[in-house]
């Protein structure tokens, strides 16, 4: 008996010590919490989702100024006039969606488990053209941009609440998101993290690195380099290139699960999209 | 005796991870990171080292070509491919169709090697990714 208790003991000691330990996701956001107060000690949590905005003062100056006569507001008008258009069928977007696809991106992406995969708001709105009979929309930009700003606007002030529910599949689509956002690609050998984690607030060239905590609520963003509103896969495949990595295709699993994983970080943030950026 | 023996197992169990341990690439990313950087040839001086010496082997343009196309296959299903590696392979096909075969050898052997470095990039990505991750709190 006594042997035996000593082997279960042992093996248990060995198991525990040989086990990589990955953080849930709560326990994630915590940790990235807390590194960033640590990095911007004076900055609430609140001001995160004004981006590289809230930590560097003449460019929120300027910041500012553009916002006072938003450059994104046609994407805002186009995108409610498209999702006001009935389909061939009669339907309309706003029989896909939840309280009729008003104040609803907070909860974007989700995990589908019948599906088994992470669906994000673009997805939605295409899913809801091909079931109502019409063609998808191009990713990225144009008029699914327009109707996810749309979407974005009427959900603004709301708090960012993404659910990974206790399922093996989700599970794994928020590791493979987090895998991906601290990996190393390209030929620069960078990941997400490298610039939006270790070197937030640094300069890159004339440009102050934003933090990773609040990316997403801005988004679709009206771009001063695209000249209009992109939305976040966009400026994923956007900074892939930057790090001379092949991007992947938009709406790829890649970028949804990393989307996933991205927007959790965000969690209990408000949503102040759509927003400008360089 | 008996009892000693059981001992002796309970440590050599205990000790198995430790032992493991020292093996991981963690340890090995440290010991590189260490390294004085004098000791660590520029990657970009490598690769054209590496080209100078591979195109003075004669090989077959025509066999060059699909060697790389097989290594774009392979490297395309570690996701790690870089954005920069398609251009030379227009670039190679271009120069072959002009018929400078030895400006269209070295880039397409440089695509090679880019590929290659790809997925020995993701090889090591895959262990050791969480090497950025911030340490819990």
């Amino acid at each position: 008996m006594k042997r035996k208790t000593y082997f279960t003991l042992a093996i248990a000691i060995s198991m525990s010590v040989m086990t990589p330990s990955f953080a849930d996701p709560v326990s994630d956001n915590e940790t990235v919490r807390t590194y960033f107060a640590d990095i911007f000690p004076e900055l609430a949590l609140e001001s995160y989702v004004d981006g590289a905005y809230a930590i560097d003062k003449n460019g929120r100056d300027q910041w500012l100024q553009i916002e006072e006569f938003p450059p994104y507001d046609d994407a805002i008008d186009n995108g409610e006039e498209l999702f006001d258009i009935a389909f061939a069928n009669g339907k309309s977007y706003a029989s896909c969606f939840d309280n009729e696809g008003i104040a609803i991106k907070q909860n974007y992406p989700y995990f589908d488990t019948e599906k088994n995969q992470v669906v994000t708001l673009e997805l939605a709105i295409n899913e809801c053209r091909i079931k109502n009979g019409e063609q998808p929309l191009a990713y990225g930009k144009g008029p699914l941009a327009y109707l996810s700003a749309y979407m974005a606007s009427t959900s603004r002030g709301e708090l960012i609440n993404v659910i990974v529910p206790d399922n093996a599949g989700a599970q794994a689509a928020y590791e493979e998101g987090k895998k991906f956002f601290y990996a190393r690609r390209g030929q620069l050998n960078m990941a997400c993290a490298t610039c939006h984690m270790a070197s937030a607030g640094k300069r890159l060239r004339a440009d102050i690195l934003s933090p990773a905590l609040g990316h997403v609520s801005h988004f679709p963003a009206f771009r001063a380099k695209w000249d209009d509103v992109g939305t976040i896969q966009r400026r994923y495949a956007g900074c892939n290139m930057q790090i001379r990595s092949k991007p992947f295709k938009l709406q790829s699993e890649q970028y949804r699960n990393l989307e996933y994983f991205h927007t959790y970080m965000s969690n209990g943030l408000p949503l102040n999209g759509p927003g400008t950026r360089k | 005796m008996m009892t000693k023996i059981n001992k002796l197992k309970l440590v050599c169990i205990l000790l198995i991870p430790v032992i493991l341990s020292a093996c991981s690439d963690k340890e090995d990313a440290a010991d590189v990171a260490n390294e004085p950087i004098q000791q660590q040839e520029p990657l970009a001086q490598t690769i054209k080292q590496k080209v100078m010496e591979t195109t003075s082997v004669e090989v077959h343009l025509q066999d060059l070509m699909h060697h790389v196309a097989q290594e774009e296959r392979h490297a395309n299903k570690y996701g790690y491919v870089w954005s920069v590696t398609e251009a030379l392979i227009v670039k190679g096909y271009a120069e072959a169709e002009k018929g400078n075969e030895k400006i269209a050898k070295q880039l397409f052997y440089e695509a090679k090697l880019q590929f290659e470095l790809s997925v020995e990039q993701a090889k090591y990505a895959e262990q050791n990714w969480t090497l950025l991750v911030p340490e819990e709190y």
